[in-house]
C-alpha cells in the first residue's frame, strides 16, 4: 500500500507540476531582452526632409513608437500620442515614429488625419524594427537620457501608462517587464 | 574573331559567376531562415513564410552573412533582439533540457512500465500451474477420465459452471488423445509429453473445483449464519456477474454518446467571419459574435457583411461595424451604403473630413440614395457646420419617396439647420446627434440641456457633460457624452449610447445630464453641475426634453 501510494507520487507529482507550470504561463508572450539594454542606434529618412539619428537625440527621453497605417490599435492610440507629445516637447522629451511595412502616400495620410506633429521616419527595409525586436504594431519603445531602453509597450498605448512611463525614465527607472496593451496587430 | 571569343567568355562568365557564387549563399541563408521563427505568423519559419517582415529577415541574414559573419553570429543576433523565442528549435540548456528529453524518458518509461505489467501477468499465469502434481490426483484424473461414459451433451455442457467445463474438456482431450494414439496418429514420444501436459491440467482443474466447491459450502454456512462473505475470496476464474454495474456502465456510455452527438451538432457551426466564434455566444458566453442565426453562411458575403455591420452599428459595436463595411468596400468599392454607413462611424469618431469624403463617393455614385443624402446631410450639420450644404443635402432627401415619419424627421432636423443659418455664425455649436437608420425614431430620446438663470451670465462654463438615462434607479442605461459643450447643447440619446450590453433603450427612463469638470464619468462633485429633465420620467421618444443645470454644493 505504502509502496504504491510512494511511487504515485513520484510519477505523478513531477508530471502534474510540469503540466501546472505550463498552463500558468502565457505561450503568447514573447519577453524581450532589450529592457535595461541600450537602444539600437539607428539614422532613418523622416517623412518631411531630413533624417533623424536615435545618437543625436542623447539627452534626452525617446519615446520610439513603431506603427503602420493599417494597423487598427495604432490608429487607437494615435489621438493621445499626439497629445502626450504636446505635452511633454518641452521637458526634454523627443517623439519618434518609425512606420515599417506600410506604403508611403497611406502613412502620410494617416499622419495628416490624426494631425501627427512630431517627427516620424520610415523604415522601409525593416532593418530598425528587427534591431528591436519589433514582431506586432505598435510597438514602443521608451529611452532614457543615457540611451537606454526603460520600458517597452505591446499595443495601443493609453494616456495613463504613457504619462507614468515617460516619468519614470525622465527618473532613468526601468520597468522590470514590458507592458501589453488592450490588443495588438500583426501582419 | 579572338575579341568575339573573349567577349563571349567574359558574357559567359558575367552570367556564369553570379548563379555560381549566390547558390551555395542562398542555400546559407535558407539554412538559417528555416531556423528562425517568423515573428508575424503562425508557426512558419523565416524560410518559408511570405510575410513582408520575413523578407526583411532574410535579406539581414544575407547580409550578415555576406558581411562574412557565422551561422552561430547571425543566430546570436536575432537572440539578442527576440530571446530564445525566435529559435523554432529551443536550445539546449537549462529547463529547455525537458523537451529534448521528455519525450525519450516517457518512451522508456512507458515501455518499462509495460514491461512490468507484462512479466506480472506471466507470472500469475505460471504460479497457477504448479511443477509436479500429486501421483494421488493424476491417478484420479486417470480412473476419473477413463470412467467418464463419452464426450459430454453441449446442453449439459454449456450448463456447468466455468471450472466443472474446464475439468470435462480436459478429460475429452485426454480420452481423443488416448484414442488417436490407438489410430497411430502420435509417436509414443509425443503422447506421452502431451498426455502428462493434459493430466496436470486436469488435475489442476479438479483441485480448482473442489476449492470452489468448498468455498460454496463455506460461503452457505456463512450466509446461513447472515454473514457477508468477505471480499476477495471468490472463487477464481468464476467471477460473479454484476448487472446493476454493467448496466449503469452501459447507461452512461450511451448517454455519454448522445450528449457528444446532440450537444456538439448544435453548439460548433462554421465560423462566418473572422470575428466569430465557433460556437457562437452557446459556450463562450461571449454575446453576439458578429452573426445572426437567420443568416445563412451560403448567403451572399456581401449582404451578410452589411447586415452584421448595420447590427454591429446598432449594437454600438462600431469597430466591428466598420470592419464590415470596410470588407463591403473592398468587394465593391463604392458601395453606397456601406460607404454612408462608414461615414457615419467615421463622424462620430471626429474625421469630418474622411467622413465627408466618403459620403461624397457614395453621392457620385448614387446621387439620388436616401441613406447617403441624410448621412451628407449629417456631416455636413454637425461635424462641418456647414448648415447651408446640410439644408441643400435634406431638401434633395424630401424629394426621394420617404415614409412619413422618416419625412417629418427630416423636416424637422431642416427646420433647426434653417434657423441655425438665420442665427448665423453666433449660433451655438450643435451636439452630436446621430440617429442610427434614417430617421423616424421613436427609439431616441430629444432635448437639450441648458444652464441655469445663476450660471447663465458667466458663459459656457468648461469640462464634458454626460447625459445620463436610467430605469427606476439602478445603473446607467445609456450615456451621451458630450466634450466642452456649448450651451445650450442639444443632445439626442439612442440605442447607440444603450452601455449595458442586451440593454434595449424603450420604456421610460428617468433623464440627468451632469457637467463634470475633471472630464471623468462617476458622481458629481463639488462645483460640478447637474441638473435632471422638466418631467421625469421621460418615455423614449420624446422630443423636447428640456434639462436645466445647476450647481451642485
Amino acid at each position: 500500500m505504502w509502496r504504491r501510494l510512494v511511487l504515485f507520487v513520484v510519477v505523478a507529482v513531477p508530471f502534474l507540476s510540469l503540466l501546472g507550470y505550463g498552463f500558468t504561463r502565457d505561450a503568447k508572450e514573447i519577453p524581450s531582452p532589450l529592457i535595461a539594454r541600450a537602444a539600437p542606434p539607428f539614422t532613418l529618412p523622416r517623412f518631411d526632409d531630413g533624417a533623424i539619428a536615435l545618437e543625436s537625440q542623447r539627452g534626452k527621453v525617446v519615446f520610439l513608437n513603431f506603427w503602420a497605417s493599417w494597423c487598427v490599435p495604432c490608429r487607437a492610440e494615435a489621438p493621445a500620442l499626439e497629445r502626450a507629445w504636446l505635452g511633454y516637447r518641452d521637458r526634454g522629451v523627443v517623439f519618434v515614429g518609425v512606420n515599417i511595412q506600410d506604403k508611403d502616400e497611406d502613412a502620410r495620410a494617416f499622419l495628416r488625419e490624426f494631425r501627427i506633429t512630431y517627427p516620424n521616419v520610415r523604415d522601409d527595409a525593416g532593418k530598425a524594427a528587427i534591431d528591436y525586436g519589433v514582431w506586432g504594431i505598435p510597438e514602443t519603445f521608451i529611452i532614457d537620457r543615457d540611451g537606454r531602453i526603460t520600458y517597452k509597450h505591446v499595443g495601443a498605448l493609453g494616456r495613463a501608462t504613457i504619462t507614468a512611463k515617460i516619468e519614470e525614465a525622465l527618473r532613468g527607472v526601468v520597468s522590470a517587464s514590458e507592458g501589453r496593451g488592450e490588443y495588438g496587430a500583426t501582419r | 574573331m579572338l575579341a568575339l571569343v573573349l567577349v563571349a567568355l567574359v558574357i559567359s562568365a558575367l552570367a556564369g559567376s553570379p548563379a555560381e557564387s549566390q547558390t551555395p549563399l542562398d542555400d546559407r541563408v535558407r539554412e538559417i531562415a528555416a531556423g528562425l521563427r517568423c515573428p508575424v505568423c503562425q508557426n512558419l519559419s523565416v524560410a518559408d513564410s511570405p510575410s513582408e517582415m520575413a523578407q526583411q529577415m532574410r535579406a539581414v541574414v544575407r547580409e550578415r552573412l555576406e558581411a562574412g559573419q557565422s551561422r552561430q553570429e547571425v543566430e546570436a543576433y536575432f537572440l539578442s533582439k527576440y530571446g530564445d523565442w525566435i529559435l523554432l528549435a529551443p536550445r539546449r540548456r537549462g529547463f529547455n533540457l525537458v523537451l529534448w528529453i521528455g519525450p525519450f524518458a516517457g518512451a522508456a518509461l512507458g515501455l518499462l512500465v509495460a514491461a512490468y505489467f507484462v512479466r506480472r501477468w506471466a507470472g500469475r499465469r505460471a504460479a497457477v500451474r504448479p511443477g509436479a502434481p500429486d501421483p494421488a490426483l493424476l491417478e484420479r484424473v486417470r480412473s476419473e477420465a477413463a470412467a467418464d461414459a463419452g464426450p459430454v451433451p453441449p446442453e449439459v455442457f454449456a450448463s456447468l459452471p466455468p471450472l466443472e467445463r474446464e475439468r470435462a474438456r480436459l478429460y475429452e482431450a485426454l480420452r481423443e488423445l488416448a484414442f488417436d494414439r490407438r489410430a497411430g496418429k502420435l509417436s509414443s514420444e509425443d503422447y506421452e509429453a502431451m498426455r502428462a501436459d493434459y493430466e496436470a491440467r486436469a488435475a489442476q482443474a479438479l483441485l480448482d473445483v473442489e476449492a470452489g466447491q468448498a468455498r460454496e459450502r463455506a460461503g452457505d454456512r456463512r450466509r446461513a449464519r447472515g454473514e457477508e462473505p468477505a471480499t476477495g475470496t471468490a472463487p477464481v476464474g468464476a467471477r460473479r456477474p454484476r448487472p446493476l454495474r454493467t448496466a449503469l456502465a452501459g447507461g452512461f456510455v450511451l448517454a455519454f454518446g448522445v450528449a457528444i452527438g446532440v450537444f456538439l451538432t448544435q453548439a460548433i457551426r462554421p465560423r462566418a467571419s473572422s470575428m466569430d466564434s465557433m460556437t457562437g455566444d452557446f459556450l463562450t458566453g461571449t454575446g453576439p459574435g458578429g452573426v445572426s442565426p437567420t443568416l445563412s453562411f451560403q448567403g451572399n458575403a456581401l449582404e451578410r457583411d452589411l447586415e452584421e455591420g448595420r447590427a454591429a452599428f446598432d449594437r454600438g459595436d462600431f469597430r466591428m461595424a466598420a470592419d464590415h463595411f470596410k470588407r463591403v468596400l473592398a468587394v465593391e468599392a463604392d458601395h453606397p451604403l456601406a460607404l454612408s454607413s462608414l461615414a457615419l462611424i467615421l463622424a462620430r469618431g471626429g474625421h469630418a473630413e474622411a467622413a465627408q469624403q466618403a459620403v461624397e463617393r457614395a453621392l457620385a455614385r448614387a446621387p439620388d440614395h436616401s441613406f447617403a443624402l441624410w448621412v451628407n446631410g449629417l456631416v455636413l450639420y454637425e461635424a462641418r457646420r456647414d448648415y447651408a450644404g446640410a439644408i441643400r443635402a435634406w431638401e434633395a432627401l424630401l424629394e426621394q419617396p420617404l415614409a412619413p415619419e422618416d419625412a417629418r424627421t427630416v423636416t424637422e432636423m431642416l427646420a433647426d439647420a434653417r434657423r441655425r443659418l438665420d442665427s448665423g455664425a453666433m449660433a451655438a455649436a450643435p451636439s452630436v446627434p446621430v440617429p442610427v437608420r434614417s430617421a423616424g425614431d421613436s427609439r431616441r430620446v430629444v432635448g437639450a440641456v441648458v444652464l441655469g438663470d445663476s450660471l447663465r451670465a458667466a458663459g459656457s462654463p468648461a469640462g464634458t457633460l454626460f447625459v445620463i438615462a436610467r430605469r427606476g434607479g439602478g445603473p446607467p442605461l445609456a450615456v451621451k457624452r458630450i466634450v466642452s459643450p456649448q450651451f445650450p447643447v442639444q443632445f439626442s440619446l439612442g440605442p447607440e449610447d444603450v452601455m449595458v450590453q442586451g440593454g434595449e433603450f424603450r420604456g421610460e427612463v428617468t433623464l440627468l445630464a451632469r457637467l463634470k469638470r475633471d472630464g471623468r464619468a462617476g458622481p458629481a462633485s463639488p462645483g460640478d453641475l447637474e441638473g435632471v429633465a422638466e418631467r421625469n420620467p421621460v418615455p423614449v421618444g420624446t422630443t423636447g426634453v428640456r434639462i436645466t443645470l445647476e450647481t451642485v454644493r
